[in-house]
């Protein structure tokens, strides 16, 4: 009966996607400068490296920016009225099927040739019949997890991050290149021959951002879930945030 | 070099506090209380927040104060022999290393492959980048913009569902309704670089 059941949800039509238009409150934002990092370059020495605290940056060097809030008068962040479409389908059961058996399928070959060079079965055949039935669960299982997929228009509290440069990290990886000298032998026949040496080292930096929280707006986000199970699993689609929380 | 003070009039515009609507709630009510509000009626109790709006300062006789500022511009036009020589340089040198990888394949010596490919190209590209400005010149537009005026009206109640702290529940957002109201027109300047047409 599960069985029938499971292959009923794979041939359902998709669900109803989330359409709709939405109006809120969202944070104004400008893009403004931090500070500083200094620029990558090339040494023959392999020195330093490591953390450098330096709030609000040096003068010069890699400008960096960030998206941080406008405030009103009374110093609280500036949220402006806006109207979306939002969009969104519940996964689709042919894509995620399709995936589901070319990794099945992939993992179940190499099972396969694991298990022939362990056992000692003709490999082929062994590889074969392991690489089918990887598909064949790997695209029914990830098919049904997709036909059980559903989407809602759900609510959220956005906070909204006020950010600073603290410092930067220099990081100090050797720098190779390849050199290639040719020769011509007594026949006249020219050869060239290439190799990799080190030549002296990358300095690289990347900026130490930290954020803090100024205050939130409520902000529209698609959350899929499993019928089935009721289980909600919000996958979208809060920017992500590279730069760190600022140390308490 | 000829740089133009303009002076045209802009309005005063300020942020200002136009009003106050109810705080965005959470809780288990899944109902819109009242779909809208208008400025006026009594705000239901608890937290309010501000509205803010860009209004411009007006004189006794409602029409928008304007001051007077300048805008530098740059009104000189493209020069055919500054543009030539820079894009003339870069192809020199973009050349003569393109020239100089060439040659020993093409069996000449490294310093008549660099001569030629950089010759070659720095003509190309100078005389291109010298054409293409020639003839430029450069006159001062002006743009006309809107002066809006903000007010707020009153408020609506949207209600979705949604999770804070990990808690299930409904988002209440009170979003105010701003009225737009043009109230007159300014015009800024700026340089336009444009090419006579050729008279027939």
């Amino acid at each position: 009966m599960k069985v029938h059941r499971f292959v009923e949800r794979i041939f359902e039509p998709r669900p109803k996607p989330v359409d709709e238009k939405v109006t809120y409150e969202e944070a104004a934002l400008q893009s403004k400068y931090l500070g500083s990092i200094p620029f990558d370059y090339w040494s023959p020495f392999g020195f330093s490296g490591g953390y450098t605290h330096c709030p609000g940056g040096l003068t010069s060097g890699q400008s960096i920016y960030r998206d941080t809030p406008v405030y009103e008068p009374d110093g609280k962040p500036r949220v402006d009225v806006v109207t979306r479409n939002i969009h969104a389908n519940a996964f689709s059961v042919p894509l995620f099927g399709a995936l589901g058996a070319v990794g099945g399928g992939g993992l179940g070959y190499g099972l396969g040739l694991l298990l022939s060079h362990l056992v000692g079965l003709p490999a082929g055949l062994t590889a074969g019949v392991s690489a089918g039935v990887g598909a064949l669960g790997g695209g029914l299982g990830l098919a049904g997890y997709a036909a059980g997929d559903r989407v809602r228009l759900e609510w959220r509290e956005v906070p909204i991050r006020e950010k600073e440069l603290e410092g930067y990290w220099e990081s100090v990886t050797p720098h190779y290149e390849q050199r290639c000298h040719t020769t011509t032998d007594s026949d006249g026949k020219s050869k060239t021959e290439c190799h990799t040496v080190q030549n002296g080292w990358n300095h690289t930096f990347s900026p130490d951002v930290r954020y803090w929280q100024v205050g939130s707006y409520d902000g529209p986000q698609v959350v899929h879930y499993q019928d089935s199970s009721g289980e909600w699993k919000p996958t979208a689609q809060v920017k992500e945030e590279t730069d760190k929380p600022r140390d308490p | 070099m000829k740089i133009e003070n303009v002076r045209y009039q802009e309005p005063v515009v300020q942020r200002t506090l136009i009003g106050r609507k109810p705080a965005n709630q959470f809780n288990d009510n899944p109902s819109v209380t009242r779909d809208y509000v208008t400025v006026g009626e009594v705000l239901p109790a608890g937290d309010t927040s501000n509205v803010w709006g860009d209004v411009p300062l007006k004189n006794n006789d409602g029409t928008p104060q304007m001051r007077e500022t300048v805008a530098s511009l740059d009104l000189n036009p493209r020069s055919p022999l500054k543009y030539g020589l820079i894009a003339g340089g870069i192809g020199l040198a973009v050349g003569a290393l393109t020239g100089l990888g060439f040659a020993s394949g093409m069996g000449v010596a490294q310093w008549t492959g660099a001569l030629t490919g950089g010759l070659v190209l720095g003509t190309l590209a100078g005389g291109g980048a010298a054409l293409a400005v020639k003839g430029d010149q450069v006159k001062v537009v002006w743009t006309e913009h809107q002066i809006t005026d903000h007010k707020l009206l009153g408020y609506k109640e949207f209600v979705g569902p949604g999770e804070k702290d990990g808690r299930q529940g409904y988002f209440h957002r009170f979003v105010p309704d701003v009225q737009e109201t043009v109230i007159g027109t300014y015009s800024t300047p700026s340089a336009k670089h444009f090419k006579q047409e050729a008279r027939s």
